[in-house]
């Protein structure tokens, strides 16, 4: 077919470094979790390290690396949604601790109370401060 | 053509899974009109118990079993049961897909000049995916406890400790949920892959776009529903606690389930979906109206390109409106400020939307069919049900407002005055092309008028009795004096609702003896109408056109200045114009 | 009749139907899991506590099979560049040990359920666990998928390598790239639900 044997050679070799590369980063993040991290930064390392991963399998073995435009596109509409779909608990938890929902002020008898503490193990602690 | 064209196909592989769009196309139509018809059915009955609360249900109160409604007088969980089982069938199994299954799949092949779908097996495994979905929910009737009764909305916590019904739901909705799926990506693919050639976007009818864009929101919103269902399904099927939260007491006793989790969280999931299906409902019936105006006003569709790009504005916006609907569940003032203020901006292409086809209408020759009647019913119509809902998409007078009946006057005045009639418009203009016969007009001026006053009379009383303050899913209003005041307007409604389900009769007689008696249809374009579907013989071949063909103009050229027909179909060059070589259909004019 | 862009691509996208297609789907699975992961992080600000996941879970076995799914992306790539060579017998060979990777990531995922099973754990114990459960299991459920489609490819469906090799190889491409897709989500799972 099109492909030349040079090419395919280079494909290959591709494969195989990034293949080695997501191995390594599948030890790294095993490995970091280890560390004792507090928790906003255990989150953050983790999530950097597993989107490089997706970025690598998407661009070499997707081959997004040399898509076409409509790809993209559909990409984009779908990331775009994704984020939308991120603003639920983002919105949520907004909408309890800021404006002090009327339903957490009654159930615990003040505006920014009880509720909310679960929270403040996770990587949200920092929305906290200003609002108080 | 390769020769499977000519090659005889078993009679199952033809009409049962046919992979052909058209028949599959009738398949969805046949299985939307029944379970319209059904739906329908349950609400006339509700409609009984609202009226005369108590009273056994007559000539066919007999026919219930004890667990239902024992000596004919309805229990409260089979009202409830009908309600949440009347609005799923009809937004999940009625309208979507007759709007989307059965229009969008007949029609839109055809329009963009397609010899079929993209992936034409995908597309007979989505309609049986949509049927089994159906028989499903159909069963779940049967089984202990009857069928879902938590709403068409199955808000947790009282859905997750609800009989078995709703697991049964749940199981009904994966189906549907993944036979949208599969219907949409197929849309997608064939609108973007398989236009003729010379037609580009921009001179796709405005049904198609309505289409695209559509599918677009069923690709991108329903796996939030899927997700949110099959969470359900876990809380109801293995005792987890996504939407239960601590200590949570059903019936006096604390339930035995480990607790941590958030009904609100369902609410989120469910409307993330769900806003995005009203406009699946609305979207494609614009589509039909704004076909059926062009048509029958002979002149072009003013705006088309506003058009387009209004119903493409429509697309993103509905994604983030969805917390309108749960201004009263205290998620705070910064969420609602933000969902109303979206609300308000999505009016804007509804409104632009509305208004080209209303100035579509100025100084058009209008020709006052039965499928023009519809449209033109449509536009007010529907201008009441989008009006009425601003009240409700701002916070405040919300919380008057909120689940009373004024919101389900609301919104059946945009689907049912709205959508249905312009699925109806829909039914009668392109039913010349698939069965190769006229309906009757004198029977669908009957229906038509007879439909109009009758649905007015079911739901505007609606938007007094919910200003009364009445809540929606009562079992019997009259147990409040509030609620006893207005019941002389129930009964209103309830009667407006027998005798609107009477005028079907008018439909239902028509639909069929026009199939089998109906006057033949002479030319293949009966309408003098533009786009591509008129342009293939009557009823369409396996394949749709004899010849592929080309498109040289937009969709809605009427009335053009130097022609002498007023109509110029998209398939006609420029140099065959003054031929008079416009009216024949089949024979692929422009060929020489 | 014959359906235009089933094998030569269409002039204004640049692709053929089977990966726009495929495309559009992953753009509802990312869709659907988008939902999973935003209903876990919800239910996870929203409670008061959140154990970690290392605690309860077994991070050797999934690590072992974060590996093997990331090898099977490399097979699968491997059976439809073999297929580009013209090496049916390669395309064979590669395709059968994504199909083999597959089975080993579900059994070391059913060595896993069990032994939370054993424990007493269910989705019923937690929220965490249920989220757990829920997300991995319908995560299994496309495993399953794949395999099927996979198998497909490699036993009925490699007739038409005879009949018709390019549009053969689009197909193996699309199943590529849906088994790529996931085991980019399995990338995510495995420290938002093990690590974190």
């Amino acid at each position: 077919m099109s492909a030349h044997a040079e090419d395919i050679q280079a494909h290959v070799k591709t494969y195989v470094v990034v293949f080695a590369v997501l191995a390594a980063l599948t030890v790294i993040t095993v490995a970091i979790s280890y560390l004792d991290l507090s928790t906003p930064m255990a989150i953050a390392v983790a999530l950097l390290v597993a989107s490089t991963k997706a970025g690598l399998v998407a661009l070499f073995f997707m081959h997004l690396i040399d898509e076409k435009k409509i790809i993209y596109a559909v990409l984009a509409l779908a990331v775009a949604f994704f984020a939308v779909c991120m603003s639920i608990p983002t919105g949520w938890h907004v909408g309890q601790v800021k404006s002090g929902s009327l339903w957490s002020s009654m159930e615990t008898g003040s505006a920014a109370g009880g509720h909310e503490t679960g929270g403040h193990g996770d990587s949200s602690q920092d929305d906290h401060g200003g609002g108080h | 053509m390769s020769d499977e064209h000519h090659q005889e196909l078993s009679w199952i592989r033809k009409y049962v899974f046919s992979t052909d769009h058209k028949v599959i196309g009738i398949q969805y139509g046949v299985t939307a009109l029944f379970f319209l018809f059904f739906g329908f059915c349950l609400m006339m009955l509700m409609r009984w118990q609202l009226a005369y609360p108590g009273q056994p249900i007559p000539l066919i109160g007999s026919l219930f079993s004890d667990s239902t409604a024992p000596g004919g007088i309805m229990l409260p969980e089979f009202y409830n049961q009908l309600g949440a089982m009347h609005g799923t069938i009809m937004v999940f199994l009625g309208v979507v897909p007759m709007a989307v299954g059965a229009f969008g799949n007949y029609v839109m092949p055809l329009q963009i000049g397609a010899p079929d779908m993209a992936f034409p097996k995908l597309n007979m495994v989505s309609y049986w995916v949509y049927f089994l979905g159906g028989v499903v929910m159909l069963c779940s009737f049967f089984v202990p406890g009857g069928a879902a009764q938590s709403g068409w909305t199955s808000y947790p916590p009282l859905s997750i400790v609800a009989s078995e019904g709703q697991t049964w739901w749940l199981v009904g909705m994966l189906f549907l949920i993944a036979s949208s799926l599969l219907g949409s990506v197929n849309f997608i693919v064939t609108i973007l892959h398989l236009r003729a050639p010379g037609m580009t976007m921009f001179r796709l009818p405005i049904f198609v776009w309505a289409q695209l864009v559509t599918s677009f929101l069923l690709l991108l919103a329903f796996p939030a529903l899927q997700a949110a269902s099959t969470l359900q399904f876990m809380d109801r099927v293995f005792g987890s606690s996504f939407f239960l939260p601590s200590g949570l007491v059903v019936g006096g006793e604390a339930l035995a389930v480990s607790g941590g989790g958030s009904p609100l969280l369902w609410q989120h999931l469910f409307w993330f979906l769900a806003h995005p299906e009203v406009y699946v409902l609305i979207l494609p019936a614009l589509g039909i109206v704004a076909e059926v105006i062009a048509t029958n006003t002979r002149k072009p569709l003013w705006g088309y390109r506003s058009l387009v790009y209004s119903l493409i504005f429509l697309g993103f916006m509905s994604f983030i409106v969805w917390a309108h609907h749960m201004y009263m569940t205290g998620m705070g003032t910064t969420m609602s400020n933000f969902f109303q203020t979206t609300t308000m901006i999505i009016s804007i292409p509804s409104v632009v939307i509305l208004t080209a086809l209303i100035i579509s209408l100025w100084g058009g020759a209008i020709r006052f069919t039965v499928p023009m009647l519809f449209a033109l019913a449509f536009l007010p119509m529907f201008g009441i049900g989008g009006l009425t809902g601003l009240p409700l998409g701002l916070a405040t007078p919300d919380i008057h407002l909120h689940d009373t009946y004024y919101v389900i006057g609301h919104f059946h005045y945009v689907v049912a005055p709205g959508t249905i009639f312009a699925l109806f418009a829909g039914v009668y203009h392109w039913f010349p092309k698939i069965t190769g016969r006229h309906m009757n007009q004198t029977l669908g001026k009957l229906h038509f008028w007879t439909s109009l006053v009758f649905i007015n009379g079911v739901f505007m009383p609606m938007f007094f009795q919910g200003m009364a303050g009445v809540s929606r899913r009562l079992y019997d209003q009259t147990f409040y004096a509030h609620g006893a005041a207005v019941q002389d307007l129930t009964i209103i409604s309830s009667v407006s609702a027998w005798l609107l389900g009477l005028a079907q009769l008018f439909f239902i007689v028509n639909f069929f003896r026009s199939i089998f008696a109906g006057p033949k249809v002479e030319d293949d374009n009966p309408w003098q109408s533009t786009t591509l579907e008129w342009a293939t013989p009557t009823p369409p071949p396996h394949g749709n056109f004899l010849v592929t063909p080309t498109v040289y103009r937009g969709p809605y050229e009427y009335s053009q200045p130097g022609v002498d027909a007023d109509f110029t179909p998209q398939n006609i060059a420029d140099e065959n114009i003054a031929d008079g070589n416009v009216a024949g259909g089949g024979t692929a004019p422009g060929q020489p | 009749m014959e359906i235009p862009h089933v094998v030569e691509v269409h002039p204004e996208t640049g692709v053929a139907n089977a990966k726009l297609g495929l495309w559009l789907f992953l753009a509802s699975e990312v869709m659907l899991f988008g939902a999973l992961f935003s209903s876990y992080i919800l239910l996870r600000v929203a409670a008061v506590e959140w154990p970690q996941g290392s605690t309860i879970l077994n991070v050797p076995m999934a690590t072992f099979n974060t590996l093997v799914l990331i090898a099977s992306s490399v097979t699968v790539v491997m059976s439809w560049l073999s297929l580009k060579l013209n090496d049916f017998a390669k395309y064979r060979v590669y395709m059968g040990i994504t199909i083999v990777c597959a089975f080993i990531f579900l059994i070391v995922k059913y060595f896993e359920y069990t032994a939370k099973f054993d424990h007493g754990l269910s989705p019923a114990t937690s929220t965490f666990l249920a989220i757990y459960f829920t997300i991995t299991g319908l995560h299994a459920i496309h495993i399953i998928g794949g395999i099927v489609v996979n198998g497909y490819l490699l036993g009925p469906g490699a007739r038409m390598w005879k009949t018709d090799p390019e549009q053969f190889t689009g197909r193996v491409e699309a199943a590529g790239l849906y088994w790529h897709f996931v085991d980019l989500v399995w990338i995510f799972l495995f420290p938002v639900l093990y690590l974190l």
